[in-house]
């Protein structure tokens, strides 16, 4: 029994540890980038005092400086295992410092289980796991002093401390404190009154804060005007946790009832939680942040590969996919062998959040709106909830002011970024870019945008897509994304008439044949009004796609239920977009 | 022991060696060479445009007493002789020299530059709201105050408090602390009026009045408040000059009495025409404000052009003159007016010029202008003014010194600048708020200053309040007035 519990005792963390770096590391990788896209650290003395300037700040200034390394997905899924792996170490030391018990094993590993589970949220914060941490090392600490007084000293003194440090989790501290001290209940009664009394002064001192969250502390969740219980329950779990170890240990009087509790409580515990973790996973979101990263990343081989395995859905991971497959020449033939969601999934409409304006910003950046690009990399950093910045979004704006010659405002933002740990060498190339016309002539991305974006002045509008569009590309009839972007929008609104206008436009762009989907457009269209329409179809349309209409037209026409038949060997087409796709 | 004098020796050659006399003045930032400062202002801190090993700066008045400083970076000077060679040399000039070590060329004098010392001293605190320049979403913001005597500056109310609403449109009467209006929009939405030590929220929106009131103006009783009412909205421009065109589909002007929280209108101002930005007159007896004839938006937004007008107001009775008089028909010069704000002492009214609209602080080409009410002409502020944005001003209760929102630094971020007005009626040279190290300060800085006022003293509330007055779905109607 003892060697089975000793088997336990190594096994447990060995499976633990490791499952959150495959996890984070495999599965959830995006999750992570989507983090640190969402956050500046910065190594000056201005950020570290703007941030610690409250409770709480101390843990989100380590949290921010962690979660900057969440730019490499493997490095960030590392430090999510060892953090929360550390949480069960403490919990575990903490437990046995308490009442040395072998039945509780498990129990340890349910606080950062739940955090883990809680992570699944893009919401929570990593940096919450530091404001958890540092309570349960004071708490370790004091539990190591031997020396009544000493300890009740070290815990008064470190109490405001731990306090301004990690936030209202202090409370770990003095109430883990206050439960070990049976004998002197009147020094646990004070270290709580002391932790009252430190919420009620930082409200005295820090009156433009709100006291709930001034008694939160840290940054666990996005919004900071919502405080989701689920802190609170995690509170209490590294809380209660180490008690009912101690509660077990005298319940559970022979070893061999103790191994079997604790190989019992392990099942309890695993499986209960692996569910629960299952079930909080949203992989369709990890696939919309995988899309985002991709683009971000410019690598759009990837992100059609991942199309290829598995068909994107969603508005945003559509437009993402179009976006590649435009940027990789791909766009005008292969558009509809990839699922389309319509106008929203070509150029998503805007709306006044941190992710939205990010991802289409993207596409407005490479088509060469470059003031659109602008104003949605600002509004998304101007978005986050939690009155944080953002580097990727510091990044375009210095891109794009640097395109559009404002070269003081680029200057500003690519100073900021040189004081980041990761930005910091792109910022400093990019500072030599600065005024020097001949030198950004020779980038290829920025020459080409300067080449591309708007020489006339007009109003940016949602609902006429296609008009600006039309204008972008009337500046510049060379320009290959806003003809194929116009005649896709053309496309997915099903606007005919005005795809066959746009269509004359594209001459200049010299294709060595039509691209698919317009010859499918340009056969339906002329099919509508000519008899024979395979033969006097005035446009290079190949035959294959003359056959495939022809089986189209066959299987429409006679089909009981066209949309099931024409499914398996015409969903590709844009004659099926056209009639069954809203 | 002769190795320590050699080395006494080498440092004391190091300090007395004469450095090379340059004709030309130091390239500083801020620039502060020439400029005209208030006698109660915080120290100047300055750097050199291009970073020295080692800077030295001297400041010195006619009868030879001295400042001295030096610096790896920024010349700093302390409080405490600052303010006494100061108040010593009002009406005087100082006359600042500044050395530096290069390390190529050594110690170098720069020919010495003046600050010019005022005998007015300027209102002691500037309220501002510190906003990130954006489009249509806001992040952290709030309305500070500064102590212009000192560095500290402190929240009067942050949106850390309330979490995702916005506040703007801070005003006070005749520059007193005393009492304050102040937008919140959002979730908790509404107007705070403060009256000495009440506090009250209140809800704008009459029936019968198209929308919220917007742009205060206080009526130097304190007995009144004029606003704007605006329909506005905002369009996004595509070349790279433009950013935003801030547009109001409608706008009206009403006056508002806190005490009966009543809504005083007039046929006059309420138009099809648009009519925005109000002020009162010192005296109170005349409401100014711009006024535009309607146009179709967003198709003519550059067709929109205001005009200077008045009307009279009658502060016993609460009524307005039946005659709305143009005093700048800025319209047919193919200019438009914003921001008219008369000098306490009834003399000028300092007001922004651009091309077309209203928001200037999207205009590259809004300057300051000033209107002499005595000889009803108009002229630039040129020594005010930039090459870039000019937008928002506000005068110092003494009527010498006002400040004023640019955009000059870097053509984005709006810093505040103050400067006084001679006997003329021309601008002195602006300086920028000064603060302890302007150039980290300035481009670390995320925010803008938007909306900067002078007032006497120090505003104080209980913020405890405002939180539950905020928090509160409780917000007071107010009625329109028979």
């Amino acid at each position: 029994m003892n060697k089975l519990f000793k088997t336990l005792r190594w096994l447990l963390p060995c499976l633990f540890v490791p499952a959150i770096f495959l996890f984070f590391g495999c599965l959830y990788p995006h999750h992570l980038h989507y983090h640190e896209q969402f956050q500046l650290f910065l190594t000056t003395p201005e950020y570290f005092f703007e941030m610690i300037l409250r409770p709480g700040g101390m843990a989100d200034y380590l949290g921010t400086f962690i979660t900057q390394f969440f730019l490499f997905s493997r490095v960030g899924a590392l430090l999510m295992a060892l953090f929360l792996g550390g949480m069960y170490v403490l919990l575990r030391a903490i437990s046995q410092r308490i009442m040395t018990s072998k039945a509780s094993i498990a129990l340890s590993f349910i606080p950062p289980f739940f955090y883990w589970i809680l992570l699944c949220n893009e919401n929570f914060l990593p940096g919450g796991i530091i404001a958890i941490l540092l309570p349960l090392v004071f708490w370790l600490l004091s539990l190591i002093i031997k020396n009544n007084k000493k300890q009740m000293l070290f815990v008064f003194i470190l109490t405001p401390i731990l306090y301004w440090f990690a936030g209202g989790s202090v409370i770990l501290f003095t109430l883990g404190y206050a439960i070990t001290q049976r004998k002197y209940i009147f020094r646990g009664v004070a270290a709580l009154l002391l932790t009252v009394a430190l919420f009620l002064l930082a409200k005295v001192l820090l009156s433009q804060f709100p006291l709930p969250r001034l008694i939160y502390g840290a940054d666990y969740f996005r919004f900071p005007a919502s405080y989701p219980p689920a802190v609170w329950i995690l509170w209490l779990l590294c809380l209660i946790i180490p008690s009912v170890s101690a509660l077990l240990t005298r319940l559970l009087k022979t070893p061999v009832r103790e191994t079997i509790a604790a190989v019992l409580l392990s099942l309890a515990v695993f499986i209960p939680g692996t569910y629960m973790l299952a079930v909080n996973t949203n992989l369709q979101k990890e696939e919309i942040m995988a899309y985002d990263h991709y683009v971000r990343m410019q690598q759009w081989d990837k992100a059609i590969q991942r199309a290829d395995k598995k068909m994107p859905t969603s508005p945003l991971s559509v437009a993402c996919l179009n976006l590649s497959l435009c940027k990789s020449g791909k766009m005008s033939d292969y558009m509809f062998w990839y699922y389309q969601n319509g106008p929203e999934g070509l150029i998503p409409t805007f709306t006044r959040d941190f992710t939205l304006p990010m991802i289409t910003g993207e596409i407005y950046y490479h088509l060469g709106f470059i003031n659109t690009s602008q104003r949605f990399a600002f509004e998304a950093m101007e978005s986050l909830p939690n009155y944080w910045k953002s580097g990727r979004a510091l990044k375009r704006l210095a891109e794009t002011n640097l395109i559009n010659r404002e070269y003081k405002v680029a200057q500003k933002y690519l100073h900021i970024l040189e004081h980041t740990l990761f930005y910091k060498a792109w910022a400093k190339r990019t500072s030599e870019y600065l005024g020097n016309e001949e030198l950004i002539a020779s980038h290829k991305e920025w020459n080409t945008l300067r080449k591309y974006r708007s020489k006339t002045d007009f109003l940016d509008s949602e609902q006429e897509k296609d008009m600006m569009l039309g204008i972008l590309l009337q500046q510049d009839l060379s320009h290959y994304m806003a003809y194929e972007y116009l005649l896709a929008y053309c496309l997915l609104t099903k606007d005919l008439d005005r795809f066959m206008q746009y269509f004359l436009l594209g001459s200049e762009l010299r294709y060595a044949r039509l691209p698919y989907s317009y010859q499918e457009a340009l056969l339906y269209l002329w099919s509508l009004s000519h008899d024979n329409p395979i033969q006097t179809v005035p446009y290079p349309i190949s035959d294959h796609i003359k056959r495939n209409l022809l089986s189209y037209q066959n299987t429409y026409v006679n089909a009981l239920r066209p949309e099931e038949a024409l499914k398996k060997n015409h969903a590709n087409t844009y004659w099926y977009y056209l009639h069954f796709r809203k | 022991m002769a190795l320590f004098a050699l080395m006494l020796t080498g440092s004391c050659q190091e300090k007395t060696s004469t450095p090379k006399i340059l004709e030309e003045k130091p390239s500083l930032f801020p620039d502060y060479c020439g400029v005209t400062i208030p006698p109660n202002i915080a120290p100047l801190h300055f750097q050199l445009d291009h970073p020295a090993e080692r800077v030295r700066a001297q400041v010195k008045d006619r009868q030879g007493n001295t400042l001295t400083t030096t610096a790896k970076e920024v010349i700093g000077f302390k409080s405490a002789p600052w303010k006494k060679m100061l108040l010593e040399n009002m009406d005087d000039s100082l006359f600042v020299t500044l050395q530096a070590k290069y390390k190529d060329s050594g110690w170098v004098e720069y020919a010495p530059f003046t600050l010019y010392i005022s005998a007015v001293p300027v209102d002691n605190y500037l309220v501002y709201r510190l906003i990130a320049p954006g489009y249509e979403v806001f992040s952290k913001m709030g309305i500070y105050q500064r102590n212009l005597t000192s560095f500290k500056e402190t929240p009067i109310l942050e949106n850390t408090l309330v979490p995702g609403n916005c506040m703007n449109c801070h005003s006070f009467p005749s520059n007193s602390p005393e009492d304050m209006s102040l937008h919140i929009r959002g979730a908790l939405g509404g107007t705070i009026i403060k009256k000495g030590y009440q506090t009250e929220m209140i809800n704008t929106k009459a029936d019968g009045i198209e929308g919220n009131c917007v742009y205060p103006y206080w009526h130097p009783s304190g007995e009144y408040i004029v606003y704007s009412v605006n329909q506005t909205v905002q369009v996004f421009h595509a070349i790279q000059d433009k950013r935003v065109e801030v547009v109001d589909l409608a706008s009206d002007v009403v006056v508002y009495h806190p005490g009966r929280k009543e809504i005083i209108t007039s046929p006059l101002l309420q138009t099809e025409d648009f009519e925005t930005f109000p002020s009162f007159s010192p005296d109170g007896k005349t409401l100014y404000f711009s006024s535009s004839k309607f146009q179709k938006i967003p198709e003519n937004y550059q067709e929109v052009r205001y005009n200077l007008c008045s009307i009279s107001f009658d502060p016993e009775s609460g009524t307005f003159g039946n005659r709305v008089d143009t005093l700048i028909d800025a319209a047919s010069m193919g200019k438009s007016i914003s921001f008219a704000k008369p000098s306490p002492n009834g003399e000028y009214i300092m007001f922004t010029l651009s091309d077309y609209g209203n928001f200037s602080i999207w205009h590259k080409e809004a300057d300051l202008w000033m209107y002499n009410l005595k000889e009803k002409t108009m002229y630039p502020l040129t020594e005010a003014n930039s090459p870039d944005v000019e937008s928002y001003h506000s005068w110092s209760s003494e009527s010498t010194w006002f400040v004023f929102s640019s955009r000059r630094m870097d053509g984005l971020y709006t810093r505040p600048f103050i400067a006084s007005i001679d006997k003329n009626g021309n601008s002195t040279k602006p300086f920028l708020l000064p603060v302890r190290n302007p150039l980290r300060f300035y481009s670390f800085s995320f925010f803008s200053y938007n909306v900067p006022e002078f007032v006497t003293d120090k505003v104080t509330w209980n913020v405890g309040k405002v939180e539950k007055l905020l928090t509160s779905p409780k917000r007071q109607k107010v009625t329109l007035s028979n």
